[in-house]
Order: C-alpha cells, then sequence, then structure tokens
C-alpha cells in the first residue's frame, strides 16, 4: 500500500534531479516540479482547506528548492525535506489569510465540535461530504499528521522532522484526530 | 504486586500499540514495529476492531481524487456564503422599519435643500416672469467680461483697477502717474480701484494705450474700461 514516491528507486532519482538542479539544471528542476506537482497539491491543499492558494504555495515551495538545492544533505529522504518546507508555507498561508478559526482542539474535548449524529449541526451537512465536514473539525497541525499519515504514506518518525515536533506530539495529534474522524466512520460505511 | 505491574505494562503496551496503528496500516513501521503491533493484535480485540477501522479509514481517504475534493471543499464553501447571505437579508427585512424611519430623518435635509433651491429659481425669474427692464446696472455691471465688451454704450476715460495685494502706496501712484491716471474712487472692499485717465477730453486711444500699460505691470492683476458711471462699485 506504500506509495511508489517513497521507494528506493524514487528517492535515487530525486536526489539526483537535486543535485542537477544544485549546479542550476533547469531541466532536472521541471522534472522534479512535474513530480512533486500533485503530490504537493494535495499536501497544501489539506492543509490549508483552500484551493485558491495551492499554485502560489507551490511555486513558493518549488522556488526555495531551486535556490537551496545546494544546502540540501542527502541525509533525509527528498519528500521530507520538499514537504517541510511546504508544511511551513502552507502554515504561513493559512496564518496570514485568516480565513480559517483557531482550531487548536488538541487540549479540549472533540464532542464538543463533532456532537452526535442527530445535533442540529448534523442535519445541516445534507448530502456534503462527511469526511470533509470531518476533515474541516481538525486543527491544522492535526490534517497536516493525518495528511501524511495517510496521504503521504509517512512514518511518524518523518512526521516529526518535517513538523519539527517531538515523535509523541505527532501521535498526540493523530490521537485527537482519530476521536474526531472515528466519528464519520458509521457514515463512511454506509451505516444508519 | 507483581500482578499490577504486568496490568500497567499491559496498559502502556495497549496505549503505546493504539498510537501505532494509523503507521501500521500505511505500512510504514519498521519491522520491529509492526511485529510489536501483530504480537499486541493477536491477543487484543479492541486492537483489531481499530486495525479495521483504520483500514477503512484510510481506503475512504485515498478514494476521492484531488479535483473531487477541492470541488466539494469549494462548494461547502460557496453553501455556507449563501446561507449567510440568506441570514443577513433576513436581518435586514427584520430592521426595515427602523431603517425606514432613519431615511426619513436623513430626507428632511435634503427636502430644505431642494425648496431653498426651487425658491431661489423662482427668485431669479421673478424680473422675466414680472416683464422688468432687462438692463438692471447692477447685474450688467456685475457680469461683463473682457470677450464682450459693450462698446460704444459708454465713452469715458475711467478704468477699473486691481493691483497685486503686496503693492504699495507708493509704487501704486507710480504706476499710475505713467499712464497719467489718478484715483477716483477705491479701493472698493474688493480691492478695486477706479482711475481717470488724463484728462476729460483724453481719447479713448490713449485710454487704451493706458490699460495696455498697465496689464504689463506685474504689480497690476485687472485693468479694464470701466462701462458704468463712476458712481458705482
Amino acid at each position: 500500500m506504500q506509495r511508489s514516491f517513497s521507494s528506493q528507486a524514487q528517492q535515487g532519482k530525486e536526489r539526483g534531479l537535486i543535485a542537477e538542479i544544485a549546479t542550476g539544471d533547469e531541466h532536472a528542476f521541471e522534472q522534479l516540479y512535474q513530480i512533486y506537482f500533485t503530490r504537493l497539491s494535495q499536501f497544501i491543499f489539506h492543509i490549508t482547506r483552500r484551493q485558491d492558494c495551492i499554485g502560489e504555495i507551490i511555486n513558493d515551495v518549488m522556488y526555495v528548492v531551486w535556490e537551496k538545492a545546494y544546502t540540501y544533505d542527502q541525509v533525509c529522504r527528498p519528500s521530507t525535506w520538499i514537504l517541510g518546507i511546504a508544511y511551513f508555507k502552507a502554515l504561513k498561508s493559512t496564518a496570514q489569510s485568516q480565513i480559517r478559526e483557531d482550531r487548536l482542539v488538541e487540549l479540549n474535548d472533540e464532542l464538543d465540535y463533532f456532537p452526535d449524529r442527530g445535533a442540529q449541526w448534523t442535519s445541516q451537512l445534507e448530502t456534503s461530504n462527511w469526511l470533509e465536514a470531518a476533515f474541516d473539525k481538525l486543527s491544522t497541525e492535526q490534517r497536516a499528521v493525518v495528511e501524511m499519515t495517510y496521504y503521504q504514506g509517512l512514518h511518524y518518525s518523518e512526521i516529526s522532522e518535517i513538523m519539527q515536533c517531538p515523535e509523541n506530539t505527532v501521535k498526540t495529534r493523530m490521537f485527537h484526530a482519530r476521536k474526531i474522524l472515528a466519528k464519520v466512520l458509521p457514515e463512511l460505511s454506509g451505516g444508519s | 504486586m507483581a500482578l499490577t505491574d504486568i496490568k500497567i505494562t499491559s496498559k502502556s503496551e495497549h496505549q503505546e500499540v493504539w498510537n501505532l496503528l494509523p503507521w501500521y496500516v500505511n505500512h510504514s513501521l519498521d519491522p520491529a514495529e509492526q511485529d510489536f503491533v501483530n504480537k499486541h493484535a493477536k491477543t487484543c480485540v479492541t486492537c483489531r476492531i481499530e486495525i479495521n477501522h483504520q483500514q477503512q479509514l484510510f481506503e475512504k481517504i485515498q478514494q476521492p481524487d484531488l479535483l473531487q475534493q477541492v470541488s466539494q471543499v469549494s462548494f461547502a464553501q460557496l453553501k455556507k456564503r449563501v446561507r449567510e447571505q440568506s441570514k443577513l437579508s433576513a436581518t435586514a427585512e427584520q430592521a426595515k422599519p427602523e431603517r425606514e424611519q432613519k431615511n426619513f430623518s436623513h430626507q428632511f435635509p435634503s427636502f430644505v435643500k431642494y425648496t431653498a433651491l426651487a425658491a431661489s429659481l423662482l427668485l431669479l425669474a421673478m424680473p422675466f416672469m414680472l416683464n422688468l427692464p432687462t438692463d438692471d446696472l447692477e447685474l450688467k455691471g456685475d457680469y461683463r467680461t473682457l470677450a464682450n465688451p459693450a462698446e460704444g454704450e459708454h465713452k469715458n476715460n475711467i478704468i477699473r483697477i486691481v493691483f497685486a495685494e503686496h503693492s504699495g502706496t507708493e509704487q501704486i501712484e507710480a504706476i499710475l502717474n505713467g499712464v497719467s491716471g489718478h484715483i477716483i474712487k477705491g479701493p472698493s472692499k474688493n480691492g478695486i480701484y477706479e482711475v481717470q485717465i488724463g484728462n476729460r477730453q483724453s481719447d479713448s486711444l490713449e485710454v487704451n494705450d493706458a490699460i495696455s500699460q498697465l496689464r504689463k505691470n506685474s504689480l497690476v492683476v485687472f485693468a479694464e474700461l470701466s462701462h458704468e458711471s463712476p458712481s458705482s462699485d
């Protein structure tokens, strides 16, 4: 189930491209851009929950890759390095937009934010996607952990490296996110 | 004591495994961690159920493509906007009578303004309505311009002059002496001097020369033949 973009061969190819980019190879840069475009689109969208800023953030990220390719130490995975840049660019964009409320609910009871079915807010969902509704209830950091785990297939140690936080913080964020996502499981399964 | 330790260890192990399950289903755990989870799950029903849930969630999350997700979120945002707009409209509808009252109070000054304007127009139109003579000297003198001098109506050697603000008395006298002029009236409250050029026999050519000379002087703001009797300002 692990994605092809985490394979050793893929990592080797990306390392080579970054090394070429460091020498100013525009062709290599274009190749890396194409490889990461979809992946970054998804990553940024899941963190920011906005589609209008995706292209701009991707270009910001890849500009940093172009400018700082010579600083890549080849130790961590290329994806860890690039997604790390993308994570902080996405956070910055989210903070700047001020569209979303501060949803740091980790220390709160998620049930307050995601009440039982039958409550008024659930009826407002109508036919909209339950999963998307659940994602909206997550904090930016929780969404980032969920995104990197379920979509990107990353190990928690890699996520902690990208988010620059302890591994236990990653697990805690996932723990709270799981409690919220668990609420939509019956709906996803088509249960009543 | 030993039993308590075993329970604590077991609970701790369960919690540890529980926390690892998302990475168990995404297959990113290293072999040792994977074995650890497998071993625990064999004896823990709760974790087996949770693995099943995590697997479902993992699959469901991965199903929709990005474009589909984007469209869903976009539509949700649009729907929210529509609902907010509906709420705002409803609130505005409720507040309507109050606003109408306010509007009336705002309209009152407009009413006064338009009434005053109408009265002014009526006053201006009065001479025409009453068929009064139109050669009213006061109006005629005030609105004459250089473009339409009524030549020949009055033959005199009186000119009207306005000097620059910083002009001194001595400077004014020197300028007027240069054109053989002397003040017969003024300055008015608007700074207008009426000056006679030469004597009563001075012809229009001499007066026009004087005006041309005056206009060349930087201290003279305005110089024009007067078309009125010297008495009016």
